[in-house]
Order: C-alpha cells, then structure tokens, then sequence
C-alpha cells in the first residue's frame, strides 16, 4: 500500500517553532478560559472523589468540545490536514461520554488504592501541565492548559477514568485519549520537543494499568455498577 | 543562455561581505545559471524553492509577512521555480498571500502537486491549489509521489493539451520506489520527474537520472540538504574546503552542496526550503557563475565521505 511508504516525518508538515507560535495564538484567542476550566476540572476531581460519578462526567463534556472545535478544528486544521479528523474524534469522545453517562446505573463501584492513585496522579498531571511544558521549555504564551489543548486534557480524563470507572466503560473512554496521546507523543518527538517522552510515559502506565485490572477482574469477576 | 544581474543587485540583497565569494565580486556581471527544459528548451534558474514545513505557517500574519520577506530575495535574487503541494498545510495560502504583496514577480514558475486517491478529483484540487496560490494555471503540475499516478497522469495530460496547465510531472522522495518510476518515465510523456538527489543520497544517479537524459525529462532535486540535516551536520563538523572556495566560488556549505546537486548534467533545478532571508541568500548564490565540472564533483564526493 502506498502509504506504508510513509514514515510518520512525512505527515508532519510544519517545523516546532509554528507549532509553539499555533499554542500561544490559541491561548490569546481564548484568554482568560483557562481559568475556567481549571476550576472545572477541579470540580471533576471532587465530584469523583465523592463518587458523583455522573456529574463528573457531564462536566467532561464540554472541555471536550472545547478542544475539538475550539483549537482542532479552529487552529489546528490551518497547519496539519488530519486535523479534522482529530477533531471528530474528540466530539466523539464527548458523545462517548454523554452516552454512557446516560445508560450509567450510578451504583458505585470499588476502584483499588493503585487506581486511585494513578488517576489522582494523572488528574493532577493533567492539571498542571503549563508547569510541566514550562519545565521542558517551552515560552510562557505557548503553555498547553486542560480544556484548550488536547495533551493535558487527555491527560487529565485518563486520570479520571483510571480512579472511577471500571470494566467496558474504561476501555470505551480511554481508547480516543491513548490513541491521541500516541500520536501527539510522535509529533512532539518529529518536532524535537521534549515533552513527547512524558506523554508516552502516561500512555505506557495506563496501558499497564488496565491490563492489571482486567487481569484482576477477570480471576476475581467484574465488579457491578 | 545566461541572464545577467548586476552586481550592484546582488550586493543589495545578498550582503556584500558575508555571502558573496570573491569571484563573484570580482565579475563584471554575476550570471545566473540557468538550465533547459528538454521539452521545450524553456530555460529556468537552477536554483529554485521548496515549501514543505517551510511555509506552513498558518494564518499567522507576523509569520506569513516574513515568509514574504523570504520569498521576495529569492524572486530578487533571480529565483524562478517555486514548488508546493497540497500535502504541505497551509503552505499554498501563505504562497498566495506572499504573492500578492510582491504583486507576482513574472518570474514565477509555479509547481505543485496532485495528491489525493480520489480518481475523480484530479481538476478540483487543480483549481483548489490554483486559488489559494491566487494564480490563473500552474506552469508545471505533478502527481506526488506517485500516488494514483494512473488516474491522474492522464487527466493531467489532457489539462496540458487543453491549455490549462504547461507541463506534467511526477515524484518522488526519500529514494523511494525508484524502479516503479523509472517504469512510468519509460512509458508515459512527462516533461518532469521530481526526486531526491543530493551528496549522500545519489540513487538516483544509477537509473533515473540516465533515463531522465535519454527521454527528454527536466528533473527537480528535493531535499538538496536532506532536510536540513546534512546541512547542519557539515556546518558543525568542518569548514568548507579551501579548495573549493578557490576553484567553485563556495563561500558556504549551501554554495557547495547546491553547486554538487545542479552540475550533474541531468538535474535541472534544485529546491531548497527555508523560513529565512539569509538561508535563502546563501541557497540563491550557489545558481550563480560557477558549477563544478566532472572532476571537481568527484572531488566533492570525496570530501564529504572523508568527513
């Protein structure tokens, strides 16, 4: 097939410094959002810890909306041709969400320590990843923050996911933000920035994570909604 | 056939002491080079413009005024070719914003590529390349990378006969499915093939540039640089040898490794990329006075495996 004469530098068309200009025009186009939805996903998070399974996943769905329309299909779509593709499955996802939030029987259900502490840590990652993009380098206006751009969202809902869902639920949310994940891991490391190793890291212990809970579910039997 | 330019330009807009060897200051007249198309002997500067990466730029206005600026020295310094694709993002808008600011110099050669499986679409994304390039008909379209070629080719052609486009080509990059072209270069009235060609990937050499000869094809070299990374692998390693500062002119390794690429007698224009005025300075000198002869080539080649 002609494609699989590609390697993934062919489908990057544009150098680091464009991309950084892309996230810091993103975040004076939507300036001072951000702060919005920090608190919201603050709120996630507590609503999660306090088993408010449904609420927290209503409150997804906008910032993923956000992210499709507002910087994919908005900003993105000018540089990287698949990038309305990339932008229908984000609106999926926030469909994903809504529809099994609906279906949701909102029984709690026991998530273990290592969950809940992957998926706070997560969470948290997710959260701070203006520090963590500040830490690699790059400039005070291109910091990516949740609900603007897509790493640190994605980030943060495989946080969540990890400590409050389980079963077919899990692997139907987390497969669109893995799969996002790894090929923003791809294109940050074409680009040489450094961050693409940290976003890699997040997709291997999650990975490792739902093969362990599958595993122990399958000796054990599913937990119920 | 040469075209001349004054000293005076090239001192202008390339920097006097920095970019211009001494024999080209010397010259009463620094003269472009430039080579034929064999189809129809229309000359065209050796040195022409890539965009990949370079001018994807989005709608950034602070970076599309600077593209300009970019696009600008090379038309000021002679340049002619300028290749796209609609692979490159938002490479062909940028183009045409850049265009209309220097109000289309008419030494523009427009090139650009058909790159799309839909068999139906090849005069759509014709025009759709056409308008963002605010241009009426390319000098020269392409299928890239071989993609669909089957399908395409012939519409192309009959564009060409019905006067909507003035040549058709192909390409290729990265060395790849050489053997697949060199069976469509046999076959099929091209006017030009575009492959990568530059001192560390000479593939080309053993079969398609003797069939590019034989049949009458201009050939485009992409990634004279390799993307950048040879460039900037022999600017930390070494300086550029003295001899050939003396012999070629090469004040830079942009001088030398252009200079390699466009002598081989089959390539006809070479398509460096660049986001900067100065790069694209260096890029354009290497199209003026000197190219190396088959000696001085070897001697290149030479240089650079020992390094």
């Amino acid at each position: 097939m002609e494609w699989s004469r590609y390697s993934f530098q062919d489908f990057i068309p544009f150098t680091a410094d464009v991309y950084l200009n892309l996230l810091q025009r993103v975040n004076e186009a939507y300036w001072p959002l951000h702060i919005v939805n920090v608190l919201i996903s603050i709120t996630i998070v507590a609503l999660v810890w306090k088993s408010r399974f449904k609420m927290a996943s209503y409150l997804m769905i906008p910032i993923w909306l956000l992210v499709a329309f507002g910087f994919l299909y908005n900003f993105y779509n000018d540089l990287y041709w698949p990038s309305r593709w990339f932008s229908a499955l984000f609106a999926i996802q926030a469909l994903l969400i809504l529809s099994t939030t609906l279906v949701w029987s909102n029984k709690t259900h026991k998530i273990g320590f290592v969950s809940t502490s992957v998926g706070l840590v997560l969470s948290a990652l997710g959260l701070t990843w203006p520090l963590v993009s500040l830490i690699f380098g790059l400039p005070g206006g291109s910091l990516e923050w949740i609900g603007i751009h897509p790493d640190p969202t994605a980030i943060f809902t495989l946080g969540v996911l990890v400590f409050s869902q389980t079963g077919w639920r899990l692997i139907l949310l987390m497969l669109i933000p893995s799969v996002w994940l790894m090929i923003s891991s791809m294109t940050l490391q074409v680009l040489m920035l450094a961050q693409w190793s940290v976003v890699l890291l997040v997709i291997i212990l999650v990975v490792l994570l739902v093969i362990n809970k599958m595993v122990s579910q399958l000796t054990k039997g599913f937990s119920e909604d | 056939m040469a075209s001349r330019f004054s000293r005076r330009s090239i001192l202008k807009f390339a920097g006097a002491s920095l970019f211009i060897p001494g024999s080209l200051l010397a010259a009463d007249s620094p003269r472009l080079i430039t080579k034929a198309i064999p189809s129809s002997n229309e000359q065209i500067p050796v040195i022409g413009m890539g965009t990949w990466r370079t001018f994807n730029v989005g709608s950034d206005l602070k970076l599309q005024l600077a593209r300009t600026e970019v696009l600008r020295t090379f038309f000021k310094l002679g340049g002619g070719v300028v290749d796209c694709s609609p692979m490159y993002g938002s490479s062909a808008s940028v183009l045409g914003f850049a265009l209309n600011q220097l109000k289309h110099p008419d030494s523009l050669f427009s090139a650009d590529k058909v790159w799309t499986r839909d068999s139906a679409a090849t005069r759509d994304e014709v025009q759709y390349q056409a308008d963002r390039w605010n241009i009426d008909r390319f000098d020269l379209m392409q299928v890239h990378n071989l993609l669909n070629w089957q399908d395409h080719l012939p519409v192309l052609q009959e564009m060409k006969r019905q006067g909507q486009l003035r040549y058709v080509g192909i390409t290729t990059s990265h060395g790849r499915r050489h053997d697949e072209l060199v069976r469509i270069m046999m076959r099929e009235q091209l006017d030009f093939v575009q492959l990568t060609y530059n001192l560390t990937n000479r593939e080309a050499e053993r079969r398609l540039l003797p069939v590019a000869q034989e049949r009458g094809i201009a050939i485009i070299a992409n990634r004279p640089y390799d993307g950048g990374y040879l460039i900037d692998r022999l600017k930390k390693r070494a300086a550029v040898p003295e001899w050939a500062k003396a012999e070629l002119g090469c004040r830079t390794w942009a001088d030398y490794l252009l200079k390699f690429v466009v002598s081989h007698p089959a390539i006809t224009c070479a398509i460096p990329a660049t986001t900067q005025v100065a790069h694209m300075q260096e890029n354009m000198i290497a199209g003026y006075d000197f190219l190396p002869d088959g000696r001085q080539r070897l001697s290149m080649t030479r240089e650079i495996e020992s390094l």
